[in-house]
């Protein structure tokens, strides 16, 4: 039999008693999760290199005096891996008891962030509110930080680090780093500033990817007190032409937030600073529902298309036959899908007769 | 002379291997801080998103950011100090305006108090009697004993490469590369049963072996001298002292392992050790014992100290690693071990200052030699620092297989009159106490993690007896 290369590298381990498949380069916690282990993570997020801070995965391997971090422990043959033991969960309960110790809350409103719900929801399940290790506190909340997307509420930091390594290992921004050590350690950005005076691009990567709520999205918590149940419904980003799939928040009628699914095939949890944080139009005001003509008091006054579109049409004609072809200058909209954008070239071109054309995405 | 400017030192520097640490230092020194001029600049001209190099930074309590912080007094505070006299020494600064601060164990326990001013290290149990001097000389083995790496170092002029020489040094390194090949080195090391003096006890030999068989160029070979355990203050006096027998045994290992460059990471609060070091490593450079062409040979290893700015953790290896490489010092996650992927993710050995000088006697002398040093069964010797309330403190080499009582009460003098002791903590804060029953123990190497009750099975016999003894 011809054994592809993939098969050829294929051993086997034991995994709660059960004999399982792996393949070189997985780590024991990436095996579980296929054989649907619900090991427990904190510092963990799958887009992201393995950091073994948390040590909440730690499983059982036979020969090995400690219990070891799944996440970055790689798979080997013949391993004989336990999973969920007593000693395993009283570890874990453990290292819950000695997390919280240094937090204010727990209990954060989802609307913080993607992940804000996974600290209190092993607080929990492992049933560990019991105050034993009450204490000294760490991270300092920085009030001070008024810009408008991003809270940086410190308190509940439990120096994982994902914040820190999203920004660096997915977005590339390396806005933000760990400074100090021991209790004293602290996420800070250069010279311990505010993120606006940072290469800080607000995409909120940071905030979706927290476990604790310590970052958390500004605009969505103004919802906190609205009524209702958070729904969430899956849609498109309509920015650009990328895709970035989201998960629009509402309460009734009321869009509350939006989050990046992290199952997006074009974005993979990824979204940027308009995508993420600039969904306010939808439900402003001001936003503009049917067209609008100046009259002859000055003033928009609301009509139907024919109308408007007659009136653009006469004034351009004016200025063409005024000021010539190269008097128009077209910019079609970067959030208009590629037929339209080649619509729009082809009326600057063809119908004006000007190569005065771009794009707002070259902006 | 001119104060150099940011450009000068960064050309000081920038082709040096591992540039971070050296430069950091030199900027330190010149404005007294770090300033935030001063970091934008390291950023901008060594590529470190400077978010991250301010992480850095802060990470090391040494360096400071605040003008002036440099030359700000630092108070050991740690577990010897606190109970003689440190807290006074910390009031009597503040009395006198310096506005001094606390720091950890610098690795001065046989000398209370230490107090650090820039590069500058007095001790005394107040303000008044701070006095400086050299690291306290071993005290005189006892009548039948056989020591390996302390054998030599109470002779004048050790220090040097002549007096070195003189004593019968780099005869072991001649042996290696002369009369071995690696495989003959690694042989004559896994037999002398060597193993990590650093604390984990891992065996040397094999240690070398995987470095030599696994792939990647060029190779590295460290020498951990970050002694950071609370208590621990051995190998300052073998590098102040001895320091051309810690570099033999770098280029024993270098050879053996296929090694051409080495670094020595030295802790920060050993300021005058830098100073003994350059000068050792210059020494043996000029007398073609370190650099190309080692003793005519097409052998090359050189070897840099860099200096480390103040972080307990950079004494594990794989921090000590990160740290040199100029990134943010946390433990690397292993497997992948140093051996396989060390300094920048090359093949690196990674050795403590007392493995590597011990490797230096053991080609000199033998591996039977150095397995006869211990007692009865057990093979080699091993150095530890002793402190707190005994009568002799310092830093004696046992054979292993000596019983704890023998240190305490015939070597070291036993207790303070009229006292007993009460409790001894082995192998720095993380070793536990030894107490009642518990102190009638052998002092044995990685048997002792085996045979010891659970809450002591980290203690090995490399650390601390900080006795704390009643009346």
């Amino acid at each position: 039999m011809i054994m592809t290369a993939a098969e050829a590298q294929t051993h086997c381990m034991t995994l709660d008693g059960v004999e399982v498949q792996f393949v070189e380069g997985e780590t024991i916690y990436d095996v579980a999760r296929r054989y649907h282990k619900d090991i427990p993570t904190l510092c963990y997020d799958e887009r992201l290199e393995p950091f073994g801070g948390c040590r909440m995965c730690v499983v059982q391997v036979e020969g090995m005096r400690s219990p070891v971090a799944s996440c970055t422990m790689p798979a080997a043959p013949d391993m004989v891996v336990q999973t969920q033991t007593h000693e395993i969960d009283s570890h874990r309960k453990t290292l819950l008891e000695l997390l919280i110790s240094e937090n204010r809350e727990v209990d954060v409103d989802p609307l913080r962030g993607y992940a804000s719900q996974e600290l209190a929801t092993l607080v929990d399940a492992y049933d560990a509110r019991t105050g034993r290790f009450e204490g000294g506190q760490s991270g300092a909340t920085r009030d001070d930080d008024d810009n408008p997307f991003i809270l940086r509420d410190y308190d509940l930091c439990i120096s994982c680090y994902r914040c820190v390594r999203v920004c660096a290992e997915h977005e590339g921004d390396y806005a933000i780093s760990i400074m100090n050590r021991g209790f004293a350690t602290q996420i800070t950005t250069e010279f311990n500033g505010l993120l606006k005076d940072s290469s800080c691009t607000f995409c909120g990567q940071c905030v979706q990817t927290c476990p604790t709520g310590a970052l958390g999205d500004k605009k969505a918590m103004r919802h906190t007190d609205t009524p209702g149940e958070i729904e969430k419904t899956r849609t498109i980003c309509p920015y650009c032409g990328v895709g970035c799939a989201v998960d629009l928040m509402t309460k009734g009628e009321t869009i509350v937030g939006l989050q990046p699914a992290m199952d997006g095939p074009a974005n993979e949890g990824a979204l940027c600073v308009k995508g993420q944080f600039a969904y306010d139009f939808i439900q402003h005001p001001d936003r503009l529902k049917a067209p609008m003509v100046r009259g002859d008091d000055g003033e928009l006054h609301e009509t139907d298309w024919d109308t408007a579109l007659d009136r653009a049409a006469d004034g351009l004609k004016r200025v063409l036959e005024q000021h010539g072809r190269h008097s128009v200058y077209g910019v079609a909209s970067g959030r208009a899908p590629c037929e339209a954008a080649y619509s729009m070239q082809k009326f600057i071109r063809a119908g004006f007769g000007t190569n005065y054309i771009d794009n707002c995405s070259r902006a | 002379m001119t104060t150099p400017s940011n450009q000068d030192l960064l050309e000081r520097w920038v082709d040096q291997p591992a540039p971070l640490l050296p430069l950091l230092h030199a900027l330190h020194e010149r404005d007294g801080h770090l300033s935030e001029d001063a970091l934008r600049f390291v950023g901008t001209a060594l590529r470190i998103p400077i978010a991250d190099l301010y992480g850095t930074v802060t990470f090391y309590h040494h360096f400071s950011r605040e003008p002036g912080g440099r030359d700000r007094p630092r108070v050991c505070t740690g577990p010897v100090c606190s109970g003689r006299g440190a807290h006074r020494v910390i009031e009597e600064l503040e009395a006198a305006g310096a506005s001094p601060q606390s720091m950890p164990c610098p690795g001065r326990c046989d000398q209370p108090v230490p107090v650090l001013r820039g590069d500058a290290v007095q001790t005394g149990a107040s303000m008044e009697a701070l006095t400086g001097g050299p690291a306290p000389l071993p005290p005189p083995a006892l009548p039948g004993v056989t020591e390996c790496v302390f054998a030599g170092i109470r002779e004048p002029d050790r220090a040097r490469l002549a007096g070195y020489r003189e004593g019968g040094g780099y005869a072991g390194l001649e042996r290696a590369v002369r009369d071995l090949d690696p495989g003959g080195v690694l042989d004559l090391i896994d037999d002398s049963g060597l193993a990590g003096r650093g604390g984990a006890g891992f065996p040397t030999g094999r240690k070398w072996r995987a470095v030599r068989e696994a792939t990647g160029d060029p190779k590295t070979v460290v020498c951990n001298a970050d002694e950071g355990e609370p208590g621990c203050f051995k190998d300052r006096v073998l590098m102040d002292y001895d320091p051309h027998a810690v570099l033999e045994g770098m280029a024993i290992a270098a050879y053996a392992a296929g090694a051409s460059r080495g670094f020595i990471y030295l802790r920060y609060e050993y300021p005058d050790t830098l100073g003994v070091l350059e000068r050792a490593i210059a020494e043996a450079t000029e007398e073609g014992l370190l650099g190309d062409s080692i003793l005519g040979t097409d052998f090359t290893f050189q070897v840099w100290v860099r200096r480390g700015a103040g972080a307990y953790i950079c004494g594990e290896e794989t921090s000590l690693l990160n740290s040199l490489e100029g990134k943010h010092p946390f433990p690397r996650n292993r497997p992948p071990f140093p051996v396989t992927h060390g300094y920048e993710d090359l093949p690196t050995v990674v050795n403590n200052v007392e493995t590597l000088a011990a490797a230096s006697h053991i080609l000199a002398n033998g591996a039977e030699w150095y397995r006869g040093l211990g007692m009865g069964d057990h093979a080699g010797t091993k150095l530890i620092s002793l402190s707190g309330d005994i009568q002799r403190p310092g830093n004696y080499e046992v054979p292993f297989g000596l019983p704890l009582q023998t240190l305490l009460t015939e070597w070291a003098g036993g207790p303070a009159d009229g006292r007993t002791v009460q409790a001894v903590t082995m192998a720095g804060l993380s070793g536990g106490f030894l107490a009642g029953d518990d102190l009638d123990v052998i002092l044995r190497s990685r048997v002792v993690r085996e045979v010891f009750p659970v809450s002591y099975r980290h203690a090995t016999a490399d650390g601390t007896l900080g006795g704390r003894c009643r009346a």
